[in-house]
């Protein structure tokens, strides 16, 4: 039991740097497309970086999966956790046209997505984590049904999926056991490594 | 730290069998594999090849076998390395043991004989969690077939040299390259990524491949340690790109 409880606790514990990691990734995307293209700038109206910031934080505090907003011909999307892209912010082609040029340092330090994705929000559940870059597969082959459903009981050692790179197949086995309350990735899509595939209620 | 058995030293042999490496898999998650222990089948009902492409051998006349690596000391990212080493050794048993010329590696698990299949490599892997607990290196190798469907553009051990071959001597011969070529892995595994390369087909020359439908020529510079393959300035992963020969 104690040792059960040390793993999960690990495991929390590793999640968070890595998804500041993200957020800061794609708060500075944004601010390195605009400083490249802002001399093609006409548009007044747009959002600066402290703006993006603080909708940000909003949309992490709040619980909502996606936020819209436009100002002008300036677009912004933010959507968090329930895609299994891990990009927080996923600006439209009219955000990198328009936004004035915004001090990356200062995008780096802002305050990243703590609470935002789902396994943080439910932080008795365990992510299991894709051990490479590759790509998903949720069955043996195509005819063969899923190795692991949503509501599905796992052992440790079950097969969860295959992950293939380059001709090599991996088949993953659970470390814990427990029920898969979620898939997050897409059969046959690309994954990256450390990118969260099923999340396990212990 | 107790030696490792030496690879083939444990053999499990099969008359028929669906696919060696579903059952050395089987052994693997049951717990009951040991490291070198081989699978080796006279025939394969169900023989996994390239995408799965059910691999076609004649009963008794190719050399069919899954080989069971413990390789929970070494690194995931080291994976393709090891896919290099099984190449390698394939290629020196054409080359060395059978004399054959103009043996070449195609990226990335399939050795030829000019523009023959002859032998191909394919490579299960056991991960709990995020250790790499098990390899299952399947290899498949034709010796005495000598009639192929055109389409497959396949050769064997007796079409290239003309005469027919002892099986077990392949065997034991295999496995003698493929103990060398472990021990390199397991002791210097980066020179393997250059001995790969050497033996790579098109390697440091124009080649031509396919990319979304459309054929391109580059100059081939060779795989990375993560089995990315370098033309020109880009690199690409298996399944973006097929090479022509």
């Amino acid at each position: 039991m104690a040792k059960k409880a040390s793993k999960k606790k690990a495991v929390a514990r590793k999640k968070a740097p890595a998804k500041k990691a993200v957020a800061k990734k794609a708060v500075k995307k944004v601010a390195s497309k605009k400083a490249t293209v802002v001399s093609r700038s006409k548009q007044p109206e747009n959002f600066n970086i402290d703006e993006i910031t603080n909708l940000l934080n909003a949309v992490n505090t709040s619980g909502v999966n996606e936020l819209k907003l436009e100002k002008g011909s300036f677009k912004i999307t933010i959507r968090q956790g329930v895609t299994t892209a891990p990009a927080v912010v996923q600006a439209s082609p009219i955000v990198q046209a328009a936004a004035p040029p915004a001090p990356a340092p200062a995008a780096a330090s802002a305050p990243a997505a703590p609470a935002a994705s789902p396994e943080a929000a439910a932080d008795n559940l365990i992510t299991v984590k894709s051990p490479m870059i590759g790509t998903f597969y949720r069955s043996s082959s195509p005819d063969k049904p899923p190795f692991m459903s949503v509501g599905d009981t796992i052992k440790e050692g079950d097969v969860l999926c295959i992950v293939e790179a380059m001709k090599l197949f991996n088949e993953i086995e659970s470390e814990v056991s427990g029920t898969i309350v979620k898939v997050l990735v897409d059969d046959a899509s690309p994954v990256e490594y450390d990118q969260p595939l099923f999340l396990v209620e212990p | 730290m107790t030696l490792k058995p030496a690879i083939g030293s444990n053999v499990i042999e099969f008359e028929q069998v669906d696919s060696t490496n579903d059952y050395a898999m089987q052994l693997a998650n049951e717990g009951n594999a040991e490291h070198g222990t081989t699978i080796i089948a006279q025939f394969q009902t169900k023989g996994k090849g390239q995408q799965g492409r059910i691999w076609q051998a004649n009963k008794e006349k190719n050399l069919l076998l899954s080989v069971i690596l413990d390789t929970s000391q070494k690194d995931i990212q080291s994976q393709f390395i090891l896919n290099a080493a099984f190449c390698s050794a394939l290629a020196h048993l054409l080359m060395e043991d059978y004399e054959i010329g103009d043996v070449s590696i195609k990226w990335p698990n399939d050795l030829y004989v000019r523009k023959k299949k002859v032998a191909g490599i394919l490579i299960e892997n056991v991960i709990r969690g995020q250790q790499w607990q098990y390899s299952i290196v399947g290899i498949g190798l034709n010796v005495n077939q000598i009639n192929f469907p055109p389409e497959m553009m396949a050769s064997s051990i007796k079409n290239e040299m003309g005469n027919e071959i002892d099986i077990s001597n392949v065997r034991k011969k295999l496995f003698i390259q493929i103990n060398k070529a472990y021990k390199q892995y397991v002791s210097n595994e980066l020179d393997l990524i250059a001995e790969y390369n050497s033996l790579l087909h098109g390697y440091n020359s124009k080649i031509s491949f396919i990319k979304e439908g459309k054929t391109y020529t580059g100059q081939l510079h060779g795989a990375q340690q993560n089995g990315l393959l370098c033309i020109d300035d880009e690199q690409y992963r298996h399944g973006e790109i097929k090479l022509l020969l």
